[in-house]
């Protein structure tokens, strides 16, 4: 059991500080993802869904080493998919790394199934003789067996009722979560192993990669996890997914298998913050859990959609436009109790402090509060899942450019955020209110760099859209802050910055001319 | 200048367009692109002043991030018995093949599976981690933008030549065309580096696509402007010949920026401009290139490519005597 705790312990670490590629290469090159692949391969096991006859595949490729034990009992599969997906982020080299370490190999070989249960196969001819899937491409591998089967959608975009289609296949039990090497293909039970075809090792090396059953597992794993569990295997599977390593009918499956749930987790966890966790440093257990996806999810979605029509479609269709406006305008609600930024400081006011007795016995003064934390990681979320439902659908950019949205996207370009309001509105307020909200202590907290470099995402994804730059842009106050934000200190914030302005100066765009205001305010030197 | 439009921004984006950051440079060049595109001829003016025609050479002709890299690796090389902390990593420290458990028999016998993943893994590994590799793709993308840039500059519908006119006398016509030149020509870089400088060594780079194109669109847009420069073009014997080089280029985009530039080339305006005319579509056959336009257009594989190629091969056939 302390063995398993320090792996915990370790894993967390990993999620919460390996954020640059530079550690998350020294990760992947050193070993570290090995190892957690291989504790990922030994919840495979436990949960009986290694592929039938991998063991003597492993045998054959000299694997037999890498077949891990089942997972212990205790041992948290959240945070293991939480490292690794920390580990492996948006780089093609660390995913292949996590696909190809010599676990995730030995429990999941590529090899073809040519006997598929019965059931399995009518639903299959059903959707093929119903032309909604063609089986003929590819012989199914033993995972997809775990997967109900979607139709396959190839030229037209797929209408959203058949997100409904019934269930087939498989329904996941807790009862063959046994141990041991020899069961641990129990899912599968209704196969012989000996039946299984492994892929003639003396076919030719060069042949086409065959995708890894990982991806497959992860899709069932969404299906069969909940809460933080199935955020951080979407997570995973974003990541093989957007780096190329599955096939293309997986498209369709995710779309209709997993967008939907990560959409009801975001619904299902977005619930009115008790009134106690407003004010104070305590926060219950259910709310943790609850801020925690809540957090993470709308990122993993903006991830998994941002390249693809047909999943951004998906997304729409399960009310993730509106889901995105109402988590923004959430983070902006303001809060009741302010807590003073502190900046960093060489010589810190000793004297105001009431504590008394040696340095370091004293607790130091309060910190943020829980829920401060939260809205600004949700802002952060929530803007990037706008930035990703908008990337490719005009229709899409015009409904996120709604002006309650814009007004918080604008508050979200400055670090002293204000309370969002409409520029007329801003207007009538006059100055005098304004810098006094802005002070000392706002009800709106600062934005991190990381909050503003999303909103500049944001807002280029949304004046990507021509009709968009002439409306609502125009009337919005967005231009000014980002060229205000060219100046910034920050050279990722500058980055960001010119983006959106390649936007926001073509020759049709009327924000073009709003920089002629520019020189008042200093920027041009 | 009534158009001070863009001024506080353009000079900021100016001075990011100098940033010791190749992200930074690259986006900044990418704005500068959007923001003279279509803008009237007292912005486009500016904006050249403001970046300086000299430093625009140089984010065109300069390889920065690879040089940079290069001079960082020789550096190392010279006291890599003192300078032990290498942040950036070398081919030789771990391969990053994930090490499989078991014998080194087991592994010297690797069975086809496992080797296909390794190679996977190592192939992968090249293109993502390998600092020349990050370095050439960096200085690509600015270069093809500083290009782009230049696209927007010279074209302008309301006084056609008058750009063209402006950027020969500000860079030089005949350096001009060398810089184009030298964009389209085999390039070795560093050619008397130190063998134990790992990763950079002396390499020969070809033209890329996307540079080439954007070369090609330069001239595009020349050649759209008035006769005096469709003529000045068609002088450009080397250039042309260079340009014939990548007719067939494997990338559609140069194929079509090149049918573009012959049909520019083969136009006629106006009674006055017939000799001229005749003189350039003489001069474009002597080079081969309306037997290549004809090739084009029979066996291109993009529909694009054939419908741009038989206008180009039409006109030229037209205007020549």
């Amino acid at each position: 059991m302390i063995v398993q705790d320090q792996k915990s312990i370790v894993a967390r670490l990993i999620s919460l500080l390996c954020k640059t590629s530079q550690h998350q290469n020294i990760l992947a090159t050193q070993g570290i993802l090995d190892s957690l692949a291989s504790i990922l391969a030994s919840f495979v096991v436990a949960r009986g869904e290694v592929i039938p006859g991998a063991e003597n595949v492993a045998q054959c490729d000299g694997l037999y080493d890498a077949f891990p034990d089942p997972a212990p009992l205790g041992a948290s599969l959240a945070l293991v998919l939480g490292a690794i997906s920390t580990i492996i982020a948006d780089s093609r080299f660390r995913t292949c790394m996590l696909m190809c370490s010599p676990a995730i190999m030995a429990v999941f070989p590529s090899v073809d199934s040519t006997h598929p249960p019965r059931e399995a196969k009518a639903a299959w001819t059903a959707l093929e003789v119903s032309n909604l899937g063609s089986l003929r491409t590819r012989t199914p591998g033993a995972m997809d067996y775990l997967l109900p089967v979607v139709p396959i959608t190839q030229q037209r975009p797929l209408s959203g009722q058949l997100a409904q289609f019934p269930p087939l296949g498989y329904s996941p039990t807790n009862d063959n979560l046994a141990a041991g090497v020899r069961s641990s293909a129990a899912k599968f039970s209704s196969w012989d192993p000996g039946r299984v075809e492994t892929g003639s090792p003396g076919s030719d090396p060069e042949i086409e990669d065959v995708e890894s059953p990982l991806v497959p597992w992860l899709i069932h794993l969404v299906r069969s996890t909940s809460g933080i569990e199935r955020v951080m295997a979407a997570s995973v599977l974003t990541s093989l997914y957007k780096a190329g390593f599955a096939i293309p009918e997986r498209e369709s499956a995710i779309g209709i298998l997993v967008i939907p749930l990560l959409c009801r987790l975001i619904r299902d966890h977005d619930k009115l913050v008790p009134a106690g966790s407003l004010k104070s440093n305590y926060v219950d257990g259910d709310t943790v859990s609850d801020w925690a996806i809540l957090e993470r999810t709308p990122e993993v979605l903006a991830r998994l959609v941002a390249d693809s029509d047909f999943l951004q479609q998906a997304a729409a269709d399960c009310g993730a436009l509106k889901m995105a406006g109402k988590l923004l305008k959430n983070a902006y609600e303001a809060l009741p109790v302010q807590t003073t930024p502190r900046p960093w400081s060489p010589t810190p006011d000793r004297g105001a402090s009431p504590e008394e007795g040696l340095p370091t016995c004293r607790i130091g003064p309060a910190g943020h509060l829980p829920i401060y934390a939260h809205r600004i990681k949700m802002r952060e979320s929530a803007l990037k899942m706008m930035a990703g439902l908008g990337a490719l659908k005009e229709e899409y950019r015009k409904a996120l450019a709604d002006p309650e949205n814009l007004q918080c996207i604008v508050e979200s370009l400055t670090s002293t955020p204000t309370k969002p309001m409409s520029p007329l509105e801003k207007q009538r307020q006059g100055k005098s209110a304004l810098t006094q909200v802005g002070g000392e202590n706002s009800p709106y907290g600062f934005n991190p760099d990381s909050v503003i470099i999303a909103a500049c995402h944001a807002a280029r994804v949304l004046s990507r859209s021509v009709s968009n730059l002439r409306t609502v842009l125009e009337d919005s106050d967005l231009a000014l802050p980002i060229y205000q934000l060219l100046r910034s200190p920050n050279a990722d914030i500058q980055i960001a910055a010119c983006g959106v302005i390649c936007n926001l100066v073509p020759n049709f765009s009327p924000l073009r001319a709003v920089s002629q205001s520019i020189p008042k305010l200093g920027i041009l030197r | 200048m009534k158009h001070l439009v863009a001024a506080g921004v353009l000079t900021t984006l100016c001075e990011h367009a100098r940033s010791e950051n190749p992200g930074l440079r690259l986006n900044a060049m990418w704005a500068l692109k959007a923001l003279v595109e279509g803008a009237d001829v007292d912005v486009k003016k500016h904006a050249l002043e403001e970046l300086e025609p000299g430093w625009l050479v140089r984010l065109i002709l300069d390889d920065t991030e690879d040089d940079a890299l290069h001079a960082r690796t020789q550096l190392r090389g010279q006291d890599a018995d003192e300078d032990e902390d290498m942040d950036v990593e070398t081919p030789e420290d771990n391969n990053g093949a994930p090490t499989y458990p078991g014998s080194q028999s087991a592994l010297r016998a690797a069975s086809p599976r496992v080797q296909r993943a390794e190679r996977k893994v190592a192939a992968l590994r090249e293109a993502e981690l390998s600092p020349t590799r990050k370095a050439r793709n960096d200085d690509l993308a600015i270069q093809e933008q500083a290009l782009t840039f230049i696209q927007n500059l010279l074209s302008l519908p309301s006084a056609p030549g008058e750009m063209v006119d402006y950027i020969f006398a500000e860079f030089g016509q005949d350096r001009f065309f060398d810089i184009l030149a030298s964009k389209l020509r085999v390039k070795v870089l560093h050619p008397f580096a130190r063998k134990h400088a790992v990763g950079v060594d002396s390499r020969v780079l070809y033209p890329q696509a996307k540079v080439v194109a954007a070369v090609v669109y330069v001239l595009v847009n020349i050649a759209a402007s008035i006769p005096k420069h469709r003529q000045l073009l068609i002088l450009q014997t080397e250039l042309l010949k260079l340009l014939s080089g990548h007719i067939n280029s494997r990338d559609t985009d140069v194929r079509r920026a090149m049918c573009h530039l012959l049909s520019n080339l083969g136009e006629r305006e106006g009674d006055a401009d017939i000799p001229g005319g005749e003189q350039r579509a003489d001069e474009l056959r002597r080079l081969g290139f309306l037997s290549k336009l004809e090739e084009l257009e029979e066996k291109d594989s993009d529909l694009d490519v054939r419908e741009k190629a038989k206008a180009a091969a039409w006109r030229i056939k037209a205007a020549s005597s």
